[in-house]
């Protein structure tokens, strides 16, 4: 380390970040050798380790990795926010000129939401769901001894135009919860930025957004950019990283393994953690290629699980939905119409891939096809057979009942689809179970080889699903809805909770059990690059309304509508899929037409 | 340590926990009234034909017990003074008509209107249960608010006092704080109903073990708030460590607190004959012991009558009140 205490900044500073203005006078950050551990009952935990990062006014720090590898925590050191069993040591930890090695709890507070904002990820849990927004934002001129009611309230409705919110005054009134997902991620924007801070930290700030309202909120944050403020942002999902950041430094195991400018980073990648994170990224180039390292399944594991009896047609295309419709009483006497008329057919085999913002009608149509909900028009058939109907055509849940392993769901959560007090073997023996498959003897070895067949080995077996990763979490979900032998999997944003690498694995896991099984995949996504790497017919739905259907190729190179242009604009991509001068050149959004 | 807050971020995000009437606020006024009216009916009916069922003879009790021997006439007077003379279902209609005027009955022990008796026992017992309740609050809150979260040792010691307080049977706690207090250090009187002093350590020995239950709730939900992402928002605003507990986590741990406070103040009210025995007070606790063993029937109606009716009432100022705390509550049902 270099010396431990010294205020002379001036002389050259050796930083591991090529940032250029690590000695600079009015450098944010300049931080050389930071370790934090946590004491836990297990001993101490290495989480952060020698890590250095610079940052100047009006620029953008990228930190990226996958969950664990210490982001969050780095993060959260910058604003003296770690959990108070956390230990920080540093070479040097100046954050906007201070030894924050030397910073009180006061201090601390007096440079929180003043110089420093913290903008956390979901608003709709970051921002207190008991309370206005407007109080929310209120509080932090509070809290820095604004003065005067009404001065404070001008400017709790200035921070919300600011933020890019409309109507503020309306809007203040407004809880968390009764915001759209966008305006609630720009609300809990303004309450870290009503201050004007010089340094805004951002961990995750787009993630879980749909596609556009993504865009919008890296515009944003590229404003704040542009008005000479420093910007920290955790991300792993690299084309946002690749609009937004001047400088990436990319985390694993708690190390900085590269970093350096964004575009020479993500175009020329010289780690191999970030090769692999790259490689990872779902798009249509990487179609029908693998995104992860790992082995496919092998074919082998995959026999000897006998047949079960279905009559699921060989021939009819595995699901044809005519004309549904679903409306569900709304507010005063009105009548929300939530799916509008959607057709679709599902061929054997293959990949038909849902996209569309939240109150699409995305889940209600997944619904109803997976028999849950009943439409109030149109019809369903299942592998040849009717499957839901109304009127004369309706199927009654009897009926379906014998069908009901042919088609089975995949959830977002796994965890929350789990009895908790089951372990994996039992979730998954629980399956065969309920669909009388095997004896009550030979369900034990089945399990285990449905969770080879997923590529979690037999020691998973007496485990609860909660001391999982998310990853070997849907594996496990996967393996059982497996269970039943089906011949339609319906997955419902099956990777979107999930680390990009992780999210590969899943991903080539479903393909090598499609191509295996023949299964056909119903496939739910907001991700338009998950959508275009897994399907071979893709859905746009908009206000419950097909917009555009056709092949993925049609779809994601000739698109006919302007919603479905607006969407895929809205896409964020990585400069090196593209020649690399193309984004380098122009920091701010290609995505500004979107909006 | 980094995965900590990623795993515990659904819970709050949901529509709220709650046994809170759904529907705009006139409909829950109209749909509770509804159901509170079933309610007292049902308390009042099941009591009349449950203590009809008891074995005895309500003459005996109103001549003055077996010793009487009355002569055959002197039965039949009361029979029909009383209308007991008539069958049981035309007794029970009548009561019913009685109480949809105020009218409660006759005391079969004292022959006088069951009101004037109970009358001046009601507010004693309101004003102990009352005090009782905010007694309870206040240590819950205290000990969530000093304890939670600050550190292994104050944590653990909060719980422990926690479960101790919720353990402890109010009528121990009365003779100890009467012993401690009133005789050794004088500080209140031993017993009596003479004001405010007089009424703090009946309230204290009611308030000690529930106070015990509120914290435990207080202090999970509590926990579960201050891992909240709004909490951390909160801090990074520049806000202190008290003001986010107070200001925001505080918040949300009361609500489970206030529902048990719901069935707490009804409890209290009839449990309160424990303190009122110990501290020789008057109320309606005593009242009801007194009635049930002299078979005094519609004084023991009455009393169950009035029970009935603090829990309707304290569970609509609950319900109330969580509307305030918890504005989502409002909007349950709204969405898909």
């Amino acid at each position: 380390m270099t010396d431990y205490r010294t205020n002379n900044d001036g002389g050259g500073t050796a930083s591991a970040v090529p940032a250029g203005s690590a000695g600079e006078a009015n450098s944010l950050l300049n931080i050389e050798g930071l370790n934090v551990s946590f004491a836990t009952p297990r001993g101490t935990v290495d989480v952060v380790k020698d890590v250095s990062l610079a940052l100047a006014p009006g620029k953008a720090l990228a930190l990226v990795g996958e969950s664990g590898s210490g982001k969050t925590v780095t993060a959260r050191t910058l604003v003296g926010l770690n959990a108070a069993n956390a230990k920080v040591n540093a070479g040097r930890l100046e954050v906007l000129g201070r030894n924050a090695l030397k910073l009180g709890e006061r201090q601390w507070r007096g440079l929180r939401g003043k110089d420093i904002g913290y903008v956390l990820q979901d608003a709709l849990v970051s921002l207190d769901p008991l309370r206005t927004v407007g109080q929310e934002i209120d509080e932090a001129l509070r809290a820095h001894g604004v003065r005067g009611k009404a001065a404070r309230l001008e400017r709790v409705h200035q921070a919300l135009l600011d933020a890019g919110i409309p109507d503020p005054e309306v809007r203040a009134k407004q809880r968390s919860g009764e915001l759209s997902g966008g305006l609630r991620q720009r609300a809990l924007i303004a309450q870290a930025t009503v201050l004007n801070p010089q340094l805004v930290i951002a961990d995750e700030p787009t993630t879980a957004l749909d596609a556009t309202v993504q865009a919008q909120i890296l515009e944003l944050l590229a404003g704040l950019k542009e008005q000479g403020r420093g910007l920290v942002f955790i991300s792993h999902d690299l084309a946002v990283v690749s609009h937004l950041a001047d400088e990436v430094a990319v985390m694993q195991g708690g190390r900085i393994v590269e970093s350096g400018r964004a575009a020479e980073v993500l175009s020329n990648p010289r780690h191999e953690y970030t090769r692999a994170l790259i490689n990872a990224i779902p798009t249509g180039a990487a179609k029908g290629r693998r995104l992860s390292a790992g082995a496919p399944v092998s074919a082998a594991s995959l026999s000897g699980s006998p047949g079960r009896a279905t009559e699921f047609s060989e021939t009819a295309p595995a699901i044809v939905a005519r004309d549904l419709v679903k409306s569900y009483p709304g507010p005063g006497g009105t009548r929300r119409t939530v799916v509008d008329g959607v057709s679709f057919t599902l061929e054997r085999g293959r990949t038909l891939g849902i996209v569309g913002e939240s109150g699409s009608g995305k889940s209600t149509t997944a619904r109803i096809a997976l028999g849950l909900t009943q439409p109030d028009a149109g019809s369903v058939t299942l592998g040849g057979f009717a499957w839901s109907g109304t009127g004369a055509d309706q199927v009654s849940e009897e009926q379906r009942r014998r069908h009901r392993p042919d088609i089975q769901l995949v959830n977002q959560d796994p965890l929350s689809s789990f009895d908790p007090r089951f372990s994996v073997g039992r979730v998954i023996t629980d399956a065969l179970e309920a669909g009388s498959i095997g004896t009550s003897g030979d369900r034990t070895e089945r399990a285990v080889t449905l969770l080879d067949q997923v590529g979690l080995p037999p020691s998973l077996f007496n485990r609860r699903p909660l001391t999982l990763s998310g990853g070997q979490r849907q594996r496990v979900a996967i393996a059982r809805a497996l269970a039943l032998q089906p011949r339609v999997l319906l997955l419902d944003e099956p990777v979107s909770a999930l680390d990009v690498s992780i999210q590969a694995q899943v991903l080539d896991l479903l393909a090598d059990l499609q191509s295996q099984l023949g299964l056909s995949y119903l496939f739910i996504s907001h991700d338009l690059g998950v959508i275009h790497h897994v399907s071979d017919d893709v859905l746009v739905m908009k206000d419950g309304k097909v917009v555009e259907t056709g092949t993925a190729a049609d779809i994601f190179t000739n698109p006919q509508t302007d919603y479905t242009r607006q969407l895929l604009a809205a896409v964020p991509e990585l400069p090196a899929r593209e020649p690399a001068a193309h984004v380098a050149a122009a920091p701010g959004l290609t995505v500004k037409e979107a909006s | 340590m980094s995965t900590a807050t990623q795993t515990a971020r659904t819970s709050h995000t949901e529509i709220p926990r709650t046994t809170a009437t759904a529907g705009s606020t006139g409909q829950v006024i109209l749909k509770r009234a509804a159901g509170s009216l079933f309610v007292l009916w049902a308390a009042v009916t099941l009591t009349f034909f449950v203590l009809r069922l008891v074995p005895g003879d309500p003459v005996t009790t109103i001549l003055g017990g077996h010793s009487a021997a009355p002569s055959a006439e002197t039965v039949a007077a009361v029979e029909a003074q009383y209308g007991l003379d008539q069958p049981v279902l035309l007794q029970y209609v009548n009561y019913l008509a009685g109480l949809a005027t105020g009218n409660f009955g006759t005391s079969y022990v004292f022959k006088v209107p069951v009101l004037d008796i109970l009358g001046p026992q009601i507010l004693p017992t309101f004003q102990l249960a009352g005090l009782a309740l905010v007694f309870a609050w206040a240590i819950a809150l205290a000990f969530t608010l000093l304890t939670v979260g600050r550190g292994r040792v104050l944590d653990g010691v909060g719980r422990g006092i926690e479960v101790f307080f919720a353990a402890l049977p109010p009528f121990w706690v009365g003779i100890m704080l009467a012993v401690v207090f009133a005789v050794i250090l004088g500080w209140f009187p031993v017993a009596g109903d003479d004001g405010f002093k007089s009424l703090v350590l009946p309230a204290l020995a009611l308030g000690i073990p529930l106070a015990g239950f509120i914290a435990q709730v207080t202090r999970s939900s509590f926990e579960e708030a201050l891992a909240q992402p709004f909490v951390l928002s909160a801090r990074a605003r520049g806000l202190s460590d008290l003001a986010v507990r107070v200001g925001h986590a505080l918040r949300h741990a009361i609500l489970p607190g206030l529902t048990l406070s719901a069935w707490a103040v009804g409890s209290l009210v009839s449990s309160a004959v424990v303190a009122e025995i110990i501290f020789a007070r008057p109320g309606l606790g005593r009242s009801l012991v007194d009635a049930i063993i002299n078979r005094d029937l519609p004084i023991t109606l009455a009393v169950v009558f009035i029970i009935a009716t603090v829990y309707i009432l304290v569970n609509l100022v609950v319900d109330v009140l969580y509307r305030v705390i918890d504005p989502r509550t409002n909007d349950k049902g709204a969405g898909a």
